[in-house]
This record gives C-alpha cells, sequence and structure tokens, in this order.
C-alpha cells in the first residue's frame, strides 16, 4: 500500500503528523459506514483531520474529505453546531506522531520511520500520558 | 437435449434466489474496498470503460459462473452461511463472526440515572452536547427506549476483533429481561495491550 498522508496534531504550539485515525472509532461507535471515499492511493479513508490536545483534551479541529455523493466533507458537515471544534471524548487508546527528519521512507501506511516518536495515550478524549522514543542512530565518533 | 435445458432452468432459479438474497441483505450499495481500488484504477470517475465493467461485464460474468456452475454455488453458499452462524458453537477463545454480548460480559447492575450521571459529557470550551455519552446520545436513548417495565441495565466489557482475535474491549451497557441480553449500546472502544491506532 502507498505511504498515507497523516494527520495534522497541534501540541504544545509545535504541529506534528499523526501516524493514527481518532475519528475512525467514532463512525464504529455509531454504527455507521465512513462518509468517505478514497480519490487518491496516498488517501484510503477519503479524509484528513486537523487535531489540537489543549488543557489535556483532544480536539478535533478541521476536517477535509471527499464524500460518496462527490461533494467536499468538512467539520461543519459532520458536527454542524460544532463547526470550529469538537471535543473528542470517544477517543481512547495511544495515538502515535512523528517529529523530525525522516529517516527512512517505507511505501506502505504509516511506516516511513522520523527521528522521534511521540505516544500520545487518552481516555475518553483526555490525555494521559507522552512518551517521547528516539529514533535516530547516534553519529560514531571516529 | 432436455437435461441440460433442466439444468440451466435449475440454474436460472438458483440465479434469482441469489440476486433477490442479495438484495434483502444489502438493501444499500455500499463502497467496499474492491470498488474503491477499481475507482482509482480508472482515475476515479465514472468513465465510459467503468459503467461497461460496473454495470454489465461484472454481473454478466458472475451470472453466467451461477448457471454453469449453480451445484458447486449452491454448496459455497451454505457452507458461507453455515460458517457465519456458527456465533454460538465458536472454539474455545475465539471470537464470533459477529459482536454480541453475554451474561459472562455484564459486570454490574445501574440505574439509567445512575449512568447518565457518570457518562455526562462535560466540556470547558463547550465542543461538545453536554449529555449522556456526548455526541453518541443517540445510541444510549436508542436503548433506553427499547426498555421495558422489570428490565435491568448492566455494564459489560467484552473483547472484540475482526478476525477472530481480540484487539480491543467494546464497554458500553446492556438491556437484560428475564436474565437474559436483550440488546445493548457500546459507549466506548478500548485498544488491548495499549495497542496504538
Amino acid at each position: 500500500m502507498t505511504a498515507q498522508a497523516r494527520e495534522s496534531l497541534k501540541y504544545q504550539d509545535e504541529t506534528l503528523s499523526l501516524c493514527g485515525l481518532p475519528l475512525d472509532s467514532y463512525f464504529e461507535l455509531l454504527g455507521e459506514d465512513p462518509p468517505f471515499m478514497a480519490r487518491d492511493t496516498a488517501l484510503w479513508r477519503g479524509y484528513i483531520g486537523s487535531w489540537e490536545i489543549l488543557d489535556g483534551r483532544l480536539y478535533l479541529v478541521g476536517l477535509g474529505g471527499y464524500g460518496q455523493t462527490g461533494k467536499d466533507i468538512d467539520l461543519s458537515d459532520l458536527f454542524p453546531e460544532y463547526p470550529e471544534r469538537v471535543f473528542a471524548h470517544w477517543v481512547n487508546g495511544i495515538f502515535r506522531a512523528e517529529r523530525g527528519k525522516l529517516l527512512k521512507y517505507e511505501h506502505a501506511g504509516f511506516a516511513s520511520l522520523y527521528e522521534q516518536d511521540l505516544f500520545f495515550g487518552f481516555e475518553h478524549g483526555l490525555l494521559q500520558s507522552v512518551e517521547v522514543k528516539s529514533n535516530a542512530v547516534p553519529a560514531s565518533e571516529d | 437435449m432436455k437435461w441440460i435445458v433442466a439444468y440451466l432452468g435449475i440454474g436460472i432459479l438458483v440465479l434469482l434466489g441469489f440476486l433477490i438474497d442479495a438484495r434483502l441483505r444489502e438493501p444499500r450499495r455500499k463502497q467496499d474496498g474492491w470498488n474503491e481500488m477499481r475507482a482509482l484504477l480508472l482515475k476515479g470517475r465514472q468513465s465510459w470503460a467503468s459503467r461497461v465493467v460496473d454495470s454489465y461485464l461484472i454481473p454478466g460474468l458472475t451470472a453466467l459462473l451461477v448457471l454453469a456452475f449453480w451445484p458447486a454455488a449452491l454448496v459455497l453458499a451454505l457452507y458461507m452461511n453455515r460458517d457465519q452462524r456458527k456465533g454460538s458453537a465458536q472454539a474455545e477463545g475465539e471470537l464470533p463472526a459477529q459482536f454480541i454480548v453475554t451474561r459472562e460480559h455484564l459486570r454490574e447492575a445501574l440505574s439509567p440515572e445512575r449512568i447518565e450521571m457518570q457518562e455526562m459529557v462535560v466540556d470547558p470550551l463547550d465542543a461538545a452536547p453536554k449529555v449522556p455519552f456526548g455526541f453518541l446520545n443517540g445510541g444510549w436513548q436508542r436503548l433506553r427506549r427499547e426498555a421495558q417495565e422489570g428490565d435491568q441495565f448492566w455494564s459489560f466489557d467484552a473483547p472484540w476483533g475482526r478476525y477472530g482475535t481480540a484487539t480491543s474491549r467494546r464497554v458500553g451497557y446492556a438491556l437484560v429481561r428475564d436474565g437474559k441480553v436483550v440488546t445493548w449500546f457500546v459507549g466506548s472502544i478500548v485498544p488491548l495491550d495499549n495497542g496504538y491506532l
């Protein structure tokens, strides 16, 4: 599978690439198929979401997607009464974000390797933990 | 010759049966993985070639195959149907084909008022409806409407995975009537073993 476009995650004034799909579980809980369709092999899910962690809470703050009816879908289409931001209370689990330079490209999903991985743990949309893992190999001394 | 006519006649009946069954199972067409891939190969546009393939070639070939090999098609359909009904006879440790809440998943009996109090979503930026389960409130309301006098609400916690192996827990509330789980509402999905999504 082609490498997939990442979601964006704003955390402490820094924008990271999010390698996870927090919106997917929302549709699974609703028992509905997502209303998006793929128009690009680098975006099988048919949408890109923008997320933000603010005061320890995860918010969906932007959305751009392709609808199955051929119409574009944005945040106000999915959440008409919350067009600016949505508290993602349905999100549980650990999500990985990337930071830094690309170290190794993988032509598959979110498998490419960057200098750092950040793991954000959420429970009902509330941030529980943040861990940073470095992937860079230290330069050897001559 | 008569045998061929009889064979094809039965094949037509089998084909009609499959068409009716498919229509009853999935009245709304879904955009599944195969259709998405084909749409992309054809640049995502409904080109002439795509319409011919979609509307005539695939259905026509499928119909011919069923007509020609209807005994095998029947056996395959029966086998797949039996496999789907295997839920209660799953091997130990295997998950059923479809998610189901059973008595072993039940945790605690609670009043609906207590459930609503503990599941109220409150956000300081008012970025979610201040109701039980927030954006998922509709599912909870459907569960409440199903309740009859004497029914109990129970919390549940059940493992689940699409391919037979548990990858997450589904947590929510079930309606229990005369000791049996009648229906349920899944309020959250929790990945297992810190697996990240």
